[in-house]
């Protein structure tokens, strides 16, 4: 598809799809669709190298190298600019930014866009995102246990949720608030509600951040750039993030040998 | 001889708009409505005059609370700081004390050490005493400094003992010493120095972004860095937060300017 | 011996405030990094201190096998070396001009080439990243006019480097040209006179007289400046986060991100101390070099 939107728009400089190369999301969701386990032995190895995993990344790696998608970033200050002005055509992001782009996509516009849930690779959509968002915890050490509850469950109410979808269109986590007219109505967001279902976490452990964030980042743009090929940067992502889980392996060990 | 004049002032017009221009056009796209600054040519002057980006910063994202935190962290450091480090002076430049060269040169010598070094410490240190996050953390690390108090004795240097020695004779206790006759002689180089430490308090980035954590503690430089983030594509208001930022120190600098240079002349003079 | 003991006990008054504040929030900081190097203190370690471990001089051996770390030294070192001698030599210009006895206004010139020096680098690296886009850039707009093509400054991984020189000699100049002209205005004037006897012309003059009498101020202002400049920070933090390609990626960035952002604090205090080490060791050798010239 993007090839055929590539073609309608020969001339000039455009590109199908905005795949920021410092944004490690659509890597992991798409790596998340091929079935592959980000991390492995209760996340303490990296399994990047991992067939799965490959398939997924050569798969967007080569965006760039066909010049589906642009390797900068200084050129897209605006994304939502570029997009109107159809430098770019698609882009993978949130809710978060749907207020933003209706700013933009005025007048002839308005009509001209619309969100979708994402594709999978055997072409039934929708394929797996990523669950995002945050979570509301609660300290052992809180001194407020009663009053924090009492907030927890505040937020969790229908209308403070939709309130906060108003101010910055947050999802909804409560079901209940989704039967609200406010978000049936907006087309936009009815992408969304169907991807919602379809979704699965991250490892959640500490050094995930750093994981994501420093060295899938750092080795997409490697590959992207063509500084090195998609085995030799999987290979060294894997490497980068065993070296950062090894405190975590030792960790762990600790602990059996604890209960022994 | 003409011609050579002439070159040369056509050689320092030049150079000082280049060294201008920046300036120029941060101040002109602060003037500007969103979107106006983004565009090929660049424009030098607003096509349409407005205030509409200082509104914004000011009233919609608080950076008047900033640079309030950034005006009274300056203010304090370079408050204590002159206090501390003009008694380490008056001791240095002024008394024979044990190990007086010993623990001068220790201190000069380990002027090379960069601070980032003490920074996780330090980080750990304040954590540790719940401080994190609190005007404290800035205002701490910067009670004293060696820097400040070379450049205190280096001036007291010239201050005659005899004065001192008659102060004594007529019965004035060493505090009155100080306070009466050795303060008001260094005025000069304590304004240099307050002017210093008041400009690196307020320009200072790494540090506060290390230890400041969220909107209301910022100072102006990483309430900016932090907008950054988000504002990408927004010069317009960018270029007013930097005008904001840079303003009062062009100010301070342009009323004290004398007293910054001759200040960087007497910091440089070797030992 | 009453009175010098009072004496000595006052002295001690006034420089207990600013002592122990250096002694406890320098001092101590420094030695603890030191011992901090040789740990793995990590995020997991800061909520349980039982979790630390001590690791010898892992830390340093992980450097060396470090690409990243070496990227970033090399960084560091190619902004040092390109961004030092350029801004001492565009420092060394202006003081010579403003110095000439030819020059006008020379108050205002002054003001105006230090102005950059004051400011807020973090604001005036936020103004240089917009002169540097690629589309609206001021930069790339005059670029344009004398018909050269335009440069994506900050994107591209062989001009990201250049594009920070670039800015920091803009910024920086003023400070050492104010130290050059206070050296150019120590200079004896029979000196000039005698080499203008001896029939030498402008460049001779500058060669004999003006630059080997300025050799102490040169020292000076270079050891600060390459100090200076090896704590390169805001800049690529601001304009680049230390890309593309990780080719802005700059020691203290580095340090910043493994301590600060990932919580590796043995890491990044072993970086802190190679950082130390580099800068001591470049005092130490332009020292020895100036004695022996």
């Amino acid at each position: 598809m993007s090839r055929k939107i590539r073609r309608q728009y020969a001339q000039g400089e455009c590109y199908p799809l905005y795949l920021p190369i410092n944004e490690w999301a659509p890597f992991i969701i798409f790596g998340l669709q091929t079935g592959s386990e980000l991390l492995k032995d209760n996340n303490t190895y990296g399994n990047f190298s991992s067939p799965a995993f490959k398939k997924a990344f050569a798969f967007l790696i080569d965006f760039y190298h066909q010049g589906l998608a642009p390797t900068g970033l200084t050129q897209v200050t605006n994304i939502y600019k570029a997009f109107s002005q159809g430098y770019i055509a698609m882009y993978i992001s949130g809710p978060w930014n749907v207020p933003e782009f209706k700013k933009w996509m005025k007048g002839d516009l308005a009509d001209q866009w619309m969100t979708a849930v994402l594709p999978s690779p055997d072409g039934e959509t929708p394929g797996y995102s990523i669950a995002g968002g945050s979570s509301l915890v609660m300290n052992r050490y809180s001194k407020h246990k009663k009053e924090a509850w009492k907030f927890i469950e505040y937020l969790s109410t229908v209308s403070s949720q939709l309130t906060l979808f108003k101010l910055q269109s947050d999802l909804p986590a409560v079901k209940d608030a989704w039967n609200d007219t406010l978000l049936l109505k907006d087309p936009y967001m009815k992408a969304f509600y169907n991807q919602f279902r379809y979704v699965k976490s991250l490892p959640k452990i500490p050094e995930w951040e750093q994981i994501a964030f420093s060295k899938v980042q750092q080795y997409v743009e490697y590959a992207a750039r063509g500084k090195m090929t998609v085995d030799e940067a999987l290979k060294k992502l894997d490497e980068d993030v065993n070296k950062i889980l090894e405190k975590r392996r030792w960790l762990l060990k600790q602990k059996v040998h604890g209960k022994d | 001889m003409y011609t050579k004049k002439t070159f040369l002032h056509i050689l320092l017009f030049i150079s000082a708009i280049l060294t201008l221009a920046p300036f120029v056009w941060m101040l002109s796209a602060s003037f500007m409505y969103d979107g106006h600054a983004s565009v090929y040519p660049p424009r030098f002057i607003p096509d349409q005059f407005t205030l509409i980006q200082y509104k914004n910063l000011l009233a919609r994202l608080n950076l008047a609370r900033n640079f309030f935190n950034s005006l009274f962290l300056a203010l304090s450091v370079s408050l204590i700081s002159l206090l501390f480090n003009s008694m380490a002076a008056f001791a240095f430049a002024k008394y024979r004390f044990k190990w007086k060269d010993k623990i001068f040169n220790t201190l000069l010598a380990s002027m090379i050490i960069p601070a980032q070094i003490t920074m996780l410490p330090l980080f750990l240190m304040l954590r540790y005493m719940g401080l994190v996050n609190t005007y404290f953390a800035i205002i701490i690390p910067g009670m004293a400094n060696i820097f400040g108090i070379f450049l205190i004795r280096q001036y007291a240097q010239s201050i005659p003992d005899s004065l001192i020695e008659a102060a004594r004779i007529d019965g004035a206790s060493e505090f009155q010493i100080f306070k009466e006759i050795f303060l008001p002689l260094i005025v000069p180089i304590l304004v240099t120095l307050a002017l210093f430490t008041f400009l690196g308090t307020w320009n200072d980035f790494l540090w506060p972004l290390i230890v400041l954590n969220n909107d209301s503690m910022y100072t102006l430089p990483v309430a900016l860095a932090n907008l950054m983030g988000e504002h990408t594509k927004d010069p317009e208001l960018m270029m007013a937060g930097s005008v904001i930022t840079i303003l009062p120190v062009v100010f301070v600098f342009l009323f004290l300017q004398r007293y910054y240079i001759s200040g960087i002349m007497l910091g440089s003079i070797k030992e | 011996m009453v009175r010098l003991f009072t004496r000595d006990s006052a002295a001690f008054v006034f420089l207990a405030p600013a002592l122990s504040a250096i002694f406890v929030f320098f001092f101590i900081p420094v030695f603890a990094s030191f011992l901090i190097g040789f740990t793995d203190l990590d995020i997991y370690a800061l909520g349980d201190l039982s979790k630390v471990r001590f690791v010898g001089i892992e830390n340093y051996a992980r450097l060396l096998k470090d690409p990243l770390f070496w990227q970033a030294l090399f960084n560091t070192f190619y902004f040092v070396i390109v961004a030092a001698p350029l801004s001492i030599a565009v420092s060394l210009g202006a003081a010579l001009a403003l110095n000439s006895k030819l020059a006008m206004f020379k108050p205002i010139f002054r003001l105006t080439f230090f102005m950059p020096v004051v400011t807020t680098l973090v604001a005036i690296a936020i103004v240089w990243r917009f002169i540097y886009h690629p589309n609206f850039g001021v930069i790339n707009y005059f670029l344009g006019l004398i018909g050269l093509h335009p440069i994506d400054w900050l994107g591209d991984p062989n001009w990201a480097m250049p594009a920070i020189i670039l800015m920091a000699v803009w910024k920086n100049f003023g400070y050492n040209m104010i130290i050059f002209i206070a050296g150019l205005q120590s200079i004896p004037e029979y000196l000039y006179e005698a080499a203008v006897i001896e029939g030498a012309n402008g460049w001779q003059q500058f060669k004999s007289v003006t630059l080997p009498m300025l050799a102490p101020t040169t020292l000076f202002v270079s050891i600060i400046t390459m100090i200076g400049f090896f704590q390169l920070f805001a800049e690529p933090y601001i304009m680049t986060q230390g890309g593309p390609l990780n080719k802005t990626l700059s020691i203290v960035l580095y340090m910043y991100n493994e301590g600060f952002r990932w919580w590796n604090m043995g890491y990044s205090a072993a970086i802190a101390f190679v950082l130390f080490f580099i800068i001591f060791t470049g005092t130490i050798v332009q020292l020895k070099l100036q004695n022996k010239g």
